[in-house]
């Protein structure tokens, strides 16, 4: 199946004048129907401001400098206001990390939730409160009758997040973007929305955009992933060869510093240096030059063009070039 | 009287008013449910649980911070849980705290010279020329520059204001520094930093460590002995390779196959998933994960054994009936 939705060249900047900042420098990226697509990085790293720039959220400093957004190849930010609102929470809907602060805790459950079937889809309230009841359901919330008149602060941490999912399901969006779904989460809780996530994809072919920094739920939920670092992609490809045949030395960093829970002790984690730069808007060659442990041998860090791996995968880092190649890595 | 022990707490419970229910409510919730552990010196002793299960609590109650409602906390063969305010003062030198929130344990109107001599003006230990010499050591014991000391809070990153209050808190030789989720905020890469800084720290100094977090791979990477807590208590305790390798609780396997392994290829696997959602509470006398269970049988509901040492695996104790019968 061919990308529903794709981001051109997308650069977005903070401030004006001598003072902006470009928090993101370029970003392609694009999705197919039903895939889940991870975008994974520190904080920082510009992957929050890309979901937020989907949907018109940037905060008011913010602004997209550069670049397409294109849903169906519409281009979202040539959009007026009362289109967008057509797209929000219609075609495109949004999880946050932050539940508490995503629902309004005057209003109860069941009025948040017809909310947006009433109106994009025109539909009665009666009808739009027995669909809320059955959505709820649908994410595992038992007695959604009740659930659907009570008050945000009445439900647990987890329930709330159920129903904020059950909340952007309500129009059957064809792409999902989570922010950080799992982030504040205890791990078997976390392990309960993992898996609602997937079957919600697998179930309803809803494509998902999922934005994370933990290795670990990228490895369960995502098909193909994009990671991060100082506002570019540094490395994209399938899961499978992002995790097992990392070609950036941020990506296998990253993966190193994670401390498995059957790791032998004795193990050593790798930790990666410093921090990231402030301004790595104005770095020329490669960003992650100064805290990489190869960048005093690395011919090509002046030069952090794309270059092919094989197949679906690319990365900026020569070891793009060692692995295509065929040269295994160290 | 078992005098290898560094820290004991015998039976500790806490009982907290509920709020909300009325100046003459007698409501109260039990936090931290008769915990009986043992930590010897010189090693890490880590505390794993989800949120609510009592593991700040636990922490708390050592460092003298709340007051146990029933049971006994012993520091170095001595009671310090009924001690008089002034007496612990003396002793509180001895054991220090790291807290997950970097940003707000450290005062932003001071300066980082300032913030980590504190301590030893107050305690008396050094002062002028000696405090600003054993900054600069510390500094350098938790890898931050030199010049960082003339620097406020703010202008500092996540990472570099934990290093910040690690140096705090060793700036008095303690023998015990508890962490209570020293790494949860940080990013990644940071934490592999931090981590790593504990574990060489503590090594270096024989230092005694209760590190309190949720995120296991962390906790495993720097503990030698861990608990396991569920609703208040201990469930299971042991080597953190006994743990983590063979783990015998019911909860403990739950919260282990519950945790995102980084391998596309394990996608899928089986896993032993608990039902339902903590705040489901077990029926009085029953075992505190009967609602949840998914081995439950009805001797459940009559548990009141408590942790018991498992055959064959020495230091290896749980709380589950069926875990005894499986060894």
């Amino acid at each position: 199946m061919g990308a529903f939705f794709a981001i051109d060249g997308l650069q977005i900047s903070f401030g004006r004048g001598k003072n902006a900042f470009q928090a993101l420098s370029g970003l392609d990226l694009n999705i197919r129907e039903g895939e889940i697509l991870s975008l994974v990085g520190e904080s920082g790293c510009g992957k929050s401001v890309t979901a937020l720039s989907i949907l018109g959220l940037l905060p008011r400093q913010g602004r997209i400098s550069a670049g397409h957004i294109l849903l169906d190849g519409r281009d979202l930010c040539a959009m007026s206001p009362a289109e967008l609102d057509q797209v929000r929470g219609n075609d495109i809907s949004m999880i946050f990390q932050d539940v508490m602060g995503s629902l309004n805790p005057v209003l109860t459950i069941g009025s948040q939730m017809i909310e947006g079937m009433r109106r994009h889809l025109g539909i009665p309230r009666a009808e739009a409160w027995a669909q809320g009841e059955a959505l709820l359901s649908r994410v595992g919330i038992r007695d959604a009758a009740q659930v659907m008149r009570k008050y945000p602060f009445m439900l647990s941490g987890g329930m709330r997040q159920h129903a904020m999912i059950a909340m952007a399901l309500s129009c059957k969006p064809r792409l999902l973007i989570a922010d950080e779904p799992t982030t504040a989460l205890d791990v078997t809780i976390q392990l309960q929305m993992m898996e609602l996530l997937q079957s919600l994809n697998r179930e309803t072919g809803m494509a998902i955009l999922l934005i994370t920094h933990d290795i670990g739920v990228v490895a369960e939920l995502a098909d193909r992933v994009m990671v991060m670092y100082a506002g570019q992609c540094v490395e994209s490809g399938s899961v499978g060869q992002i995790l097992r045949h990392p070609a950036h030395a941020y990506t296998r960093a990253l993966i190193q510093s994670v401390p498995g829970i059957h790791d032998e002790r004795s193990r050593v984690l790798a930790s990666i240096p410093g921090s990231v730069p402030e301004r790595y808007d104005q770095m020329s060659g490669c960003r992650f030059a100064p805290r990489c442990a190869y960048a005093n041998l690395c011919p090509q860090k002046n030069d952090p063009s794309f270059r092919t791996v094989e197949e679906g995968h690319v990365s900026r880092c020569v070891w793009a070039d060692a692995r295509a190649r065929g040269g295994e890595q160290t | 009287m078992n005098g290898e022990w560094m820290i004991e707490t015998r039976s500790v419970s806490k009982r907290f008013r509920v709020a909300g229910g009325g100046a003459l409510s007698n409501k109260t919730f039990e936090a931290v449910g008769g915990i009986s552990l043992q930590i010897a010196r010189g090693e890490t002793f880590g505390i794993v649980g989800e949120s609510g299960c009592g593991k700040s609590t636990v922490a708390r109650l050592i460092m003298g911070i709340e007051k146990p409602t029933t049971g006994e906390i012993w520091f170095n063969g001595q009671r310090v849980d009924d001690m008089r305010p002034a007496a612990l003062r003396k002793l509180r030198p001895k054991f220090q705290m790291v807290f997950q929130d970097s940003a707000s344990s450290l005062n932003p109107r001071k300066t980082i010279m300032d913030i980590i001599a504190q301590p030893m003006r107050y305690h008396g230990v050094a002062r002028g020329g000696e405090a600003k010499r054993r900054v600069s050591e510390l500094l350098d014991m938790v890898g931050l520059s030199q010049g960082m000391a003339q620097r406020y809070p703010h202008e500092l990153s996540g990472g570099q204001r934990q290093r910040v209050c690690i140096a705090k808190a060793l700036s008095l030789e303690p023998e015990l520094v508890v962490l209570d989720e020293p790494v949860s905020a940080l990013d990644v890469s940071i934490q592999a930093q931090i981590l790593n800084l504990i574990r060489e720290l503590q090594a270096r100094l024989n230092l005694t460590c209760i590190f309190i977090g949720h995120g296991l791979g962390a906790v495993h990477y720097v503990s030698h002995r861990i608990a396991v807590m569920y609703l208040g208590r201990i469930v299971e305790t042991g080597t953190s390779d006994q743990v983590f390798e063979h783990p015998a609780h019911p909860y403990t396997k739950a919260l282990l196959d519950a945790a995102p392994i980084p391998d596309d290829r394990q996608r899928g696997r089986r896993r032993s998933a608990l039902t339902g959602e903590v705040s489901e509470v077990a029926p009085t006398g029953a075992c505190c994960l009967y609602p949840r269970c998914p081995i439950a049988r009805e001797e459940c509901l009559a548990f009141t054994d408590g942790l018991k040492p498992l055959a064959g695996e020495a230091g290896h104790c749980a709380a589950c009936a069926r875990a005894w019968e499986e060894r």
